[in-house]
């Protein structure tokens, strides 16, 4: 916890992101309590409404205003209620709405402190705040009534705490015998509350961290910007995450085109380093290959026909000419029927030992007694 | 944070700026894409293409030995052009083998060939008439490995007259060693 004077100081500790929570000190609200002829919550917003424009010379619009129920009957409920002038309030947060961090509750610190330490019964809260001290008598962990003084010495002391116990009671809260809980920074007016009141007086420290308090005094326009914040933040922490995706995808393939240039580089390298022990393999087959023709059967014609004799799919088919140069081969043949022609190019083809050509055949030529005349060619590969 | 520019302009201006600035964002971006795509791409490609290669060379010299042992036998068996006569002495090689397979010769012509790199050729062309079986045994005796001889030419049809017997035309080469002999 760190003790801070003024909203200023709290700027650099927050983000606008932050959920946090502003109490109010009680010197700038209007606490009141009401006695409301209706239990139904529905109409107390305009039943506080026409109270608290009876008690302040504002409209209702320039005014903030909530409450909590103290306490409910058959017929009637007793609200605490809370109202703010909102130019007042802008003034007191303007250090932290400058910079765009709007609270997620704006609350009064009396209210809170009640919530902490004294959720049951009636109360006397006796702290300070700032230079000033806080009288304040709350029912069921709600503010009643509060007052502040400039200074808390003993002789105020023994001036105010009566009237202020006889305006609790004029109001109809019952004061005789409350819970008295002082502030450890105000040990030393201990001995002069428990003499004045005749009760018994507790310590408190300060709150870590406070209950949670329903009041709220957040104006509307506040909570639409803080919504309207929220969403842009989110956006914008969205279109962060994508954008830092996408760069690290780019990355990725920028590092992956990376290594494919680098394992080129190293096959590269290998390659230098293999070619003068290949250079020779590879001339010797270059002439191996250009002296084919001479030295490898299967460019032999004797060779070539036996193994189109062989792809001959039947009698039906018959090699009329064959004509062959150094690297290319051409058979003219006739066939019963087209079938056949056809039947005789794919054995062809299919031969594993004329491998050393492809072969191709145009279509067949039709003849007068229905035969085909059929002509197949093949180049060295 | 926000430019002040910004703030000056009306809704429907930061409208139309958000889409021309958001459009050519997106194109920015789909020609970066595209081109990392497209460089992965052609990456692939050559990578594809220097493995098949290295692979290649690893093979060639796997069989360095098998190659070796070729050039050499080529070294040892292709024969050297010795005189002008050596188209002379092809024909009269290709007579005396069809004589012994009663292969009729017609029409012979001799000469030089073609010259390459690899080889010098001289040739000896002819004209046969034999049934078929005499005709394989001659070309079959002919042509041997490491008797570098090429048939450049070759038609064989059906007589027209007699069906038993076929008609070639043939262009026999003999491929020599090139004149430096160092190939």
């Amino acid at each position: 916890m760190r003790k801070l004077e003024t909203l200023e100081e709290a700027v650099p500790l927050l983000a606008a992101t932050d959920e946090f929570v502003l109490g109010l000190p009680v010197s700038a609200v209007l606490a009141q309590r009401f006695r409301l002829p209706s239990v139904d919550p529905a109409e107390f917003p305009e039943m506080i409404r026409i109270q608290i424009e009876k008690l302040l010379p504002f409209a209702a619009d320039e005014v903030t205003t909530d409450f909590e129920v103290i306490e409910q009957n058959d017929s009637e409920s007793v609200v605490s209620a809370v109202a703010i002038r909102n130019e007042q309030l802008a003034e007191m947060v303007s250090p932290l709405l400058d910079r765009g961090y709007i609270p997620r509750q704006i609350t009064v610190y009396a209210a809170q402190r009640a919530s902490t330490h004294a959720p049951r019964g009636s109360a006397l809260l006796i702290y300070p705040e700032g230079e000033t001290l806080v009288y304040a008598i709350t029912e069921n962990g709600k503010l009643s009534l509060a007052r502040v003084f400039e200074d808390g010495n003993g002789e105020q002391l023994q001036l105010e705490l009566p009237q202020l116990r006889l305006s609790a009671e004029l109001q109809g809260i019952d004061a005789s015998s409350p819970n008295v809980l002082l502030d450890e920074t105000c040990y030393q007016l201990r001995g002069a509350v428990e003499g004045i009141l005749s009760s018994p007086t507790e310590i408190v420290g300060i709150e870590l961290p406070p209950a949670p308090v329903k009041l709220n005094l957040l104006p509307d326009s506040w909570r639409r910007r803080r919504s309207q914040l929220i969403r842009q933040t989110e956006w914008r922490k969205r279109l962060l995450w994508i954008g830092g995706a996408y760069g690290a995808l780019l990355l990725l393939l920028f590092a992956y085109l990376g290594l494919l240039r680098f394992q080129i580089g190293r096959f590269d390298s290998r390659i230098a380093r293999a070619a003068p022990q290949t250079e020779f393999v590879r001339a010797t087959e270059a002439k191996w290959k250009a002296f084919a023709p001479a030295i490898d059967a299967h460019y032999y014609p004797v060779e070539i026909l036996l193994h189109l004799f062989e792809s001959l799919p039947s009698s039906d088919v018959r090699i009329t000419t064959y004509n062959q140069s150094a690297r290319q081969v051409s058979v003219e043949g006739e066939a019963n029927t087209p079938a056949l022609a056809y039947q005789f190019v794919e054995k062809v083809k299919k031969n594993p030992d004329l491998g050393a050509f492809q072969f191709d055949m145009a279509a067949p030529r039709i003849l007068g007694n229905n035969h085909a005349q059929f002509r197949v060619e093949g180049r060295a590969k | 944070m926000i430019p002040s520019w910004y703030h000056r302009m009306n809704r429907r201006e930061r409208v139309l700026a958000w889409i021309v600035a958001g459009t050519l964002f997106a194109l920015l971006n789909l020609w970066i894409l595209s081109w990392i795509f497209g460089t992965l791409g052609a990456a692939h490609r050559e990578l594809a293409s220097r493995r098949a290669k290295l692979n290649e060379e690893t093979l060639y010299v796997k069989e360095r030995d098998v190659w070796t042992k070729r050039d050499e036998w080529m070294r040892q068996k292709q024969p050297l052009l010795k005189d002008p006569a050596e188209a002379s002495a092809l024909l009269d090689q290709l007579k005396e083998v069809a004589g012994k397979h009663n292969v009729l010769i017609e029409n012979p012509a001799i000469g030089s060939g073609e010259t390459t790199p690899y080889h010098q050729s001289v040739f000896a062309s002819i004209e046969t008439k034999s049934p078929w079986p005499p005709l394989v045994h001659f070309l079959y005796d002919v042509q041997r490995p490491d008797a570098f001889i090429v048939l450049e030419n070759v038609n064989l049809v059906i007589d027209s007259g007699d069906p038993t017997m076929m008609r070639g035309k043939f262009k026999f080469a003999r491929w020599f060693a090139p004149a430096q002999g160092s190939k």
